[in-house]
């Protein structure tokens, strides 16, 4: 299936989902009005590569600030991550933070906490 | 107005407001604030990046509530519906974000509930409570996730709030967030 590339803007993250590298990043700002509208076509592509995924799979999540909105949207990302964990494929997230956004890693870590099949790491980063 | 007009500056500059706006919210302008926000020298020039960081979030999930649950009066048309005021300030030395807005009557006591409960909780309990409202799909009466409130309550220390009668259908209420 063909690629899903989103430009970044000021409030919304750069997105590209690859198949064929079975790569998928989000990196930027989140915060839409409307996150679920924003997102749609994100699990749209999403639940037509997970039914068939059977590869290893790599999401790098590198979000400066979400709102409470793409908050939920996150975790249902990583729901269906989780749930194709479970049928024995093997899935990375790695959770980008900068080392001064105390925020962001203490949102990595509770989304961490939820995590059970899907190898979630938390990775630090500086400018 | 002209008047009138030093005297509110002086009325707010005495309430330590650093920033307000009130008109409508649109996504342009909650973009541009961000912005102003979060290079802390330009508005709070003795926050921290992380109190710049925490300050900025909580005027977005109060922006978004403002648009997403304000109702208009009979004169606003298009994104004039979407109108409240938003302020940050600073008060005994402690940074504040105040926003509001007019809303349905009949939404009141759910509001006031959800807030009553949040006011009791502290960190874990908070912490617990945004994880299992994430999980679940949000209130019939709820337009985005339903955690702008909780999301609020996590990032400050301690928030009071107030509803105002207008008119028989529609209220005001007010929310202030200590950081």
């Amino acid at each position: 299936m063909a690629a899903l590339i989103i430009e970044a803007t000021k409030s919304t993250p750069y997105i590209h989902l690859d198949d064929d590298k079975h790569l998928l990043a989000i990196r930027g700002e989140s915060y839409p009005e409307n996150a679920a509208g924003f997102y749609a076509p994100v699990f749209q592509w999403l639940d037509g590569y997970l039914a068939s995924a059977a590869k290893e799979i790599k999401m790098n999540i590198q979000i400066i600030y979400f709102n409470s909105s793409s908050s939920k949207v996150l975790l249902d990302i990583f729901d269906r991550l989780e749930e194709v964990a479970g049928r024995g494929v093997p899935v990375t997230i790695n959770w980008l933070y900068h080392s001064e956004n105390d925020m962001s890693l203490e949102y990595g870590e509770e989304f961490k906490e939820e995590m059970r099949q899907v190898a979630f790491n938390l990775i630090e980063y500086t400018d | 107005m002209i008047n009138d007009l030093y005297t509110l500056k002086q009325n707010l500059n005495r309430a330590g407001i650093l920033y307000c706006y009130c008109g409508p919210i649109t996504q342009e302008l909650t973009e541009a604030i961000g912005n102003i926000l979060r290079e802390k020298n330009t508005l709070t020039d003795d926050a921290t990046p992380a109190m710049a960081m925490r300050i900025f979030s909580v005027f977005v999930e109060m922006v978004q509530n403002i648009s997403l649950y304000a109702t208009p009066d009979s004169a606003a048309k298009g994104d004039a519906a979407k109108s409240g005021i938003i302020v940050v300030g600073k008060e005994d030395g402690m940074f504040f974000v105040l926003c509001g807005n007019r809303m349905r009557s009949d939404s009141c006591s759910r509001i006031e509930e959800l807030l009553q409960r949040l006011q009791k909780m502290d960190r874990d309990a908070l912490k617990d409570f945004y994880k299992e409202r994430r999980r679940q799909p949000p209130d019939p009466e709820s337009k985005g996730a339903g955690l702008g409130f909780i999301e609020i309550a996590r990032k400050t220390n301690g928030f009071s709030y107030a509803f105002d009668k207008i008119d028989g259908n529609n209220t005001f209420f007010s929310l202030k967030a200590m950081l």
